[in-house]
């Protein structure tokens, strides 16, 4: 092959350009990558353990959803997402989040979204304290409609956990 | 195996003179160690500064989870896929993936055209990565070496691609259409007609 | 990339093909084989690796296995 244009026009054209380069391509979901690059605190578990994680994932989307007093349908449309998608987020284990609805929930909540997307199931390689924090946090946590002070101070705990900057 | 395609400028952005530039088809082990070794850590180091992917595009620090060096490796057997670096002072300044795909404007609508799947600036060439970036243009050489490949493979010129949030303005600028935001993909959609493509290499269309 | 050459023998029927689906996809015939030969690899490689490919019509959801091989 051969190129179409001349150093005489990139001199020429180079300087009207934006300033920044462009990227193309490339995906929404870094989890995989974050994962693999802190591999020294990284396990890879079973699909047992997923599913541990992804009823922490749950126990979580509906208890910060609770602590907002709001509904399903309401949650759904302040973060943007689907309705059916953020039920079976909040019950059903076998379910794998997509990157979008993570992204989402991550940017409405404020909750790292590396932790929530290892949460999510998408990626079997996970930060081994998330994974132990956030079956603990399951754990203490009832499934019920409200909260009571002792699963409100648990929520906070494990969020600001979740928030913190530490190698994860 | 790699291949010198043609000699090329930069413009220093210190200076503002030109720097001699090369860009190849197909990478080998010298531009992957450069991915490994000088962008992967940049990247990374940058990426970790943010706590959410959104907020990362801020500072061009979206793609530390693309993997180059396996995604070359694997355009080397599979027709269609062909990858391309843009080099200066020995290192890795640009990185672009192709594949084919198919038109989505209504005119071309169907027919193959070059998809850019990647492209990437090295992380030290970025305005909002660095406070004193080293070159600019790669971006303008590899989407000109895009169409000058899709000439020769008798595609007229015709390419497409998906663009990171921040750099929309760039390819509306450089005379793509904004066709769609691509549900599938999360991204929007730009592709280029023949005669938008001739245009911006600032040749006729007839001559394409 | 080095290009090399190759006499392609066709029947006329083969040939006139080639030459319709050129017009048809607005490329050179080379360019076309190219194509063609692009193709049948992404397909051969995706059910040699277990993978079915499907043509789904889309009126009315119905799907025909490609077979290839």
């Amino acid at each position: 092959m051969k190129l179409l244009f001349s150093n005489d026009w990139l001199l020429k054209t180079i300087p009207t350009d934006p300033d920044d380069e462009p990227e193309a391509g490339g995906t929404i979901d870094p989890s995989v990558h974050e994962a693999q690059m802190h591999s020294e605190n990284t396990a890879v578990i079973g699909e047992r353990n997923v599913v541990q994680l992804r009823i922490a994932l749950g126990t979580l989307v509906r208890q910060l959803r609770l602590k907002e007093g709001l509904s399903i349908v309401e949650l759904a449309e302040r973060a943007d997402v689907s309705e059916d998608e953020l039920r079976l987020v909040e019950h059903d284990p076998h379910y794998t989040a997509r990157p979008r609805l993570i992204f989402q929930l991550s940017e409405y909540f404020q909750v790292q979204l590396v932790k929530l997307s290892q949460m999510s199931g998408t990626t079997h390689a996970v930060n081994r304290v998330l994974y132990n924090e956030a079956v603990r946090y399951a754990a203490r946590s009832d499934d019920v409609s409200a909260l009571t002070d002792e699963e409100r101070q648990a929520l906070d705990a494990f969020v600001s956990m979740l928030n913190e900057r530490a190698e994860m | 195996m790699k291949e010198h395609v043609g000699s090329v400028v930069l413009l220093d952005r210190t200076s503002g003179e030109p720097v001699a530039a090369d860009v190849f088809r197909e990478l080998d082990d010298k531009n992957f160690q450069d991915i490994e070794t000088l962008w992967r850590p940049m990247l990374q180091r940058r990426r970790a500064e943010f706590p959410s992917w959104e907020a990362a595009g801020g500072a061009n620090a979206q793609d530390s989870h693309w993997e180059w060096v396996d995604k070359a490796k694997e355009a080397e057997r599979i027709m269609g896929r062909d990858t391309f670096a843009v080099e200066c002072d020995g290192e890795t300044q640009g990185l672009m993936l192709i594949d084919v795909a198919y038109a989505r404007l209504p005119a071309q609508r169907g027919r193959e055209l070059t998809y850019i799947e990647l492209l990437a600036a090295a992380p030290w060439n970025r305005t909002k990565f660095l406070s004193t970036p080293r070159y600019k243009g790669v971006g303008r050489v590899l989407v000109s070496t895009a169409i000058s490949l899709s000439v020769d493979l008798g595609f007229n010129g015709r390419i497409g691609l998906h663009s990171l949030p921040q750099s929309t303005m760039w390819y509306q600028g450089a005379g793509f259409t904004d066709v769609e935001f691509d549900t599938e993909k999360e991204m929007r959609y730009f592709e280029m007609s023949e005669s938008d493509a001739a245009a911006f290499v600032g040749l006729k269309r007839s001559t394409l | 990339m080095d290009r090399r050459q190759m006499t392609l023998m066709l029947s006329d029927k083969e040939m006139t093909l080639l030459d319709q689906l050129a017009e048809r996809r607005g490329m050179s015939k080379t360019a076309l084989v190219r194509q063609a030969l692009r193709l049948y690899q992404s397909v051969t490689e995706r059910i040699e690796s277990g993978e079915k490919v499907f043509v789904e019509r889309p009126s009315t959801k119905e799907k025909t296995e490609l077979m290839v091989l």
